[in-house]
């Protein structure tokens, strides 16, 4: 055998070697492992997808958020909380396929309520505007419109855009694919919703005390974007922090003689703001004389009714008085409509002590709104 | 054009620019301040504005300081009223010579509206501290209520300013807004540290509006803690109109595992020297809601605690975790508070398995521990993840005073490590190495008898 055959007998040799080993390549193109059948009773290989574009008659709901407007900048809200307090704009974004074009979407309805611990609540399954929202795209005239369907007042109606888009995934020359915006501002009272302890991330009804919310696009023959078994509903969640507020105009005057009992100039009103279970409690300082320190009328001499406080009350001197709710706690169940609450009948009364020091008493009243977390 | 028509044109050009120029007319070059007592000058509709059974400051300085008396006149409207009263009509004067130079001409039912220990005199200018009665009903209609009024100051007799007034309907509001609970972590018996509230990697704080128009006093109030919980902006008066940001700083004690829940208050209160007294009694008003809940988790970071109803002792333990396939960990759990506890550790031995429970005395499960309030006892749990793409529980048994809770920790467990399967396949038995020669050799004797009979 000449030297060449001897030289190219190695070189395949080594080439065949190289094959079952990692000798000369970055790794063995033929590799031995071991299994133990009775150990391994399945075998999964997840390194490959398989992509296949089906085009559904029903509209798709590609992707949606809720969103806050912070400074101009639109942030995700979903799954936290958000604050209410009549300025702070939210807007719900969707972003949606008809692969029949865009004429043949007729609606897009967004409806949020507050679940109240049950996730099989549904929209005005309790009514009141500080409970619901409806947001609605009709597009049935080819003249696309929107609507706050509800609430009427507890809901400020923001602003509503529409945006033309690209669908990768859908067919050419057919799918249309639109970006709708649907802002609004919660009322003062838009309802607290705590979350049940911690935020579950990603879609779906799971944080009970909640508002939960449902996006459906509906096509002119009446599919809808939830029939597709694919996408499926589109539902997510989102909280609110409490809100609470408590407003009066001026304060009681009285003017009386001793040994009367007289009663304050007018009635106070009171107006409350809460968007939750609440209590409102009266107390009252001691009343001093303005320049003689030696005189005064202990707060047991004032009497007070109001809201659910309906017959005239001494203050007891060892506590508070409510108008809604009780010490215990016990709460006032959260206002479902409004944006505020007014208790106009809220009336002052002294009994003037025979004798007392004339001049002018100055007390301080301690009002006490409590939004139940 | 003549100079006939530039003088129409030009009179036409003034009328028209009229209602750009303010309402202010300055005859003397009279500089004027108006402004709450304590406040900064507020405007309404761009006139300044004046609260109602408020104290207020007007401060007037004259160009010309060659007079005896200043006179101040306050009136509803733009016109002088017919019948002077509470509702619709103020007087009051400076007079230089007098013994009490500051005087209200007007007393309405023997109250005066001038606060003449607060006026003075600084310099050149004269500071009236004055206000007028509301007299309007404090019904809700009332709320935000204004009038157009008009201000007229008279060196002597001399009209030296003028200027329109928004006089306000008191109105009183506290709101609060933004997190209701502020969470703080700290580890179990680390005391004079400093927590801040932290969701995730935000600042937690809450907000206290004023929306009326009278300034509070803001107080935030945590009875039994204000020694350890440092607010920012209490004790702080909150103008007109502003908001407050409130951030909690705790400073921790040596606290034992488990979870304090601290509530608190806000009040805010109009400040005394504010109010005008107009009666017999005159009430003031402190409004009071709730400040956001401390709540303070005293236990290792990331770690779930678990008070055992109706027990001291405290159970701390990880909820979830993420392993690799063939992982083998170490979690840890602890006990604290006084009394018995006995730990039952278990796996699910399909998707993981328990190889170790071990503690500074015991080995095994389950254990029977012995808790007191002063330290944590660990207890280690060494476990195995043996299948990917499945969730492992470990769950443990806690019995109490005869009474059994059960927790779990979710274990997520995916494919195995980086590297784990390289070396593995490094790893070939030597049978795989007798094949693989035996194959060498006989492919090599192949091709040398292929050579071989060729060359014959």
């Amino acid at each position: 055998m000449g030297k060449s055959r001897v030289l190219s007998t190695l070189v395949i040799l080594v080439l065949i070697f190289s094959i079952l080993t990692n000798a000369f390549l970055f790794g063995p193109l033929i590799e031995f492992c071991n299994a133990n059948p009775g150990d391994v009773n399945e075998s999964w290989y997840n390194e490959t997808t398989l992509n296949v574009t089906v085009l559904h008659l029903q509209p798709r709901i590609n992707w949606y958020d809720f969103q806050y407007n912070n400074s101009g900048t639109w942030v995700t809200k979903l799954n936290t909380q958000i604050d209410v307090n009549n300025s702070a704009e939210y807007r719900f974004v969707v972003n949606i396929s008809s692969d029949q074009g865009w004429a043949d979407i007729d609606y897009v309805n967004i409806t949020a309520w507050y679940d109240n611990g049950n996730e099989a609540s549904t929209y005005n399954q309790t009514g009141g505007g500080n409970m619901n929202l409806f947001l609605q795209y009709k597009n049935t005239s080819g003249t696309p419109t929107w609507s706050l369907q509800w609430p009427d007042d507890e809901v400020i109606e923001g602003e509503y855009t529409e945006t033309n888009v690209t669908d990768l995934s859908g067919s050419p020359g057919n799918t249309e694919c639109h970006n709708l915006t649907f802002s609004f501002v919660p009322g003062y009272q838009f309802r607290h919703a705590p979350g049940d302890g911690s935020w579950q991330s990603g879609p779906g009804y799971n944080d009970t005390m909640s508002w939960n919310f449902n996006i459906t696009a509906v096509d002119q023959p009446g599919y809808k974007s939830y029939d597709n078994p694919i996408i499926g509903e589109t539902v997510d969640e989102f909280g609110v922090y409490t809100y609470t507020e408590i407003i009066s105009a001026g304060w009681p005057t009285i003017i009386g003689n001793p040994g009367t009992t007289a009663i304050a100039n007018s009635n106070i009103t009171i107006q409350t703001r809460s968007n939750g279970n609440y209590s409102l409690s009266v107390d009252l300082d001691q009343l001093d004389h303005t320049t003689n320190p030696a005189a005064n009328m202990p707060n047991t001499t004032v009497s007070l009714r109001g809201g659910a406080l309906t017959s005239v009350t001494p203050f007891p001197g060892t506590g508070p008085l409510y108008l809604y709710g009780a010490d215990t706690p016990t709460y006032q169940a959260a206002e479902n409509s409004g944006t505020s609450k007014s208790t106009s009948d809220v009336e002052y009364r002294i009994a003037i002590p025979l004798a007392q020091y004339p001049g002018t008493y100055t007390g301080t009243i301690h009002y006490g709104l409590k939004t139940q977390n | 054009m003549n100079k006939k028509n530039c003088l129409i044109i030009a009179t036409l050009l003034t009328i028209g620019a009229m209602p750009f120029f303010p309402s202010v007319s300055a005859q003397d070059e009279t500089i004027v301040n108006i402004h709450m007592v304590d406040e900064v000058a507020r405007t309404h509709f761009d006139n300044p504005a004046i609260v109602a059974g408020i104290w207020h400051y007007i401060n007037v300085t004259p160009e010309d300081q060659n007079f005896q008396n200043l006179d101040i006149k306050f009136y509803k409207g733009s016109s002088m009223p017919g019948v002077k009263n509470e509702s619709n009509y103020y007087e009051w004067k400076y007079n230089k010579n007098a013994a009490d130079p500051w005087t209200d001409l007007k007393e309405y039912g023997g109250y005066s509206y001038i606060n003449a220990d607060q006026s003075q005199k600084k310099d050149d200018t004269y500071c009236f501290c004055l206000g007028v009665k509301d007299t309007w009903p404090n019904t809700d209609e009332y709320f935000y209520h204004y009038e157009n009024w008009t201000l007229k100051i008279y060196k002597d007799t001399t009209e030296i300013y003028s200027t329109d007034i928004v006089l306000e309907k008191p109105t009183i509001g506290l709101s609060k807004g933004h997190d209701d609970t502020l969470n703080f972590q700290v580890d179990p018996f680390s005391a004079g540290r400093d927590l801040s509230a932290k969701d995730n990697e935000r600042d937690m704080y809450f907000t206290i509006g004023n929306p009326g128009n009278v300034p509070l006093d803001i107080l935030v109030d945590y009875p039994g803690y204000n020694d350890i919980a440092s607010v920012t902006n209490s004790n702080k008066k909150l103008s007109v109109k502003d908001t407050f940001d409130h951030y909690v700083t705790i400073n921790s004690k040596s606290w034992k595992p488990g979870i304090l829940t601290i509530p608190g208050d806000v009040i805010g209160t109009i400040p005394d020297n504010l109010i005008i007294p107009t009666a017999q009694v005159t009430f003031n008003n402190s409004f009071q809601t709730n400040a956001a809940v401390l709540e303070i988790s005293v236990g290792h970071s990331n770690y779930t605690i678990e008070p055992i109803p109706g027990s001291n002792i405290v159970f701390q333990y990880q909820k979830d975790l993420k392993v690799n396939e063939n992982d083998i960990k170490d979690t840890i759990v602890y006990i604290s508070g006084q009394g018995t506890v006995r730990l039952n550790v278990i796996g699910d031995e399909v998707n993981v398995a328990i190889l170790k429970v071990t503690s500074k005395d015991q080995t095994g499960t389950p254990l029977t521990i012995t808790s007191t309030n002063t330290t944590e006892y660990a207890v280690t749990v060494q476990f195995q993840a043996i299948r990917e793409n499945k969730v492992g529980i470990i769950t443990y048994q806690l019995e109490v005073d005869g009474k059994t809770q059960t927790y779990e920790t979710s274990i997520t467990i995916g494919p195995p490590a980086a590297g784990e399967t390289a070396g593995e396949g490094a790893n070939i038995p030597t049978s795989t190495v007798v094949i693989v020669l035996l194959v060498v050799i006989v492919i090599g004797y192949m091709i040398f008898t292929q050579i071989r009979h060729k060359r014959r």
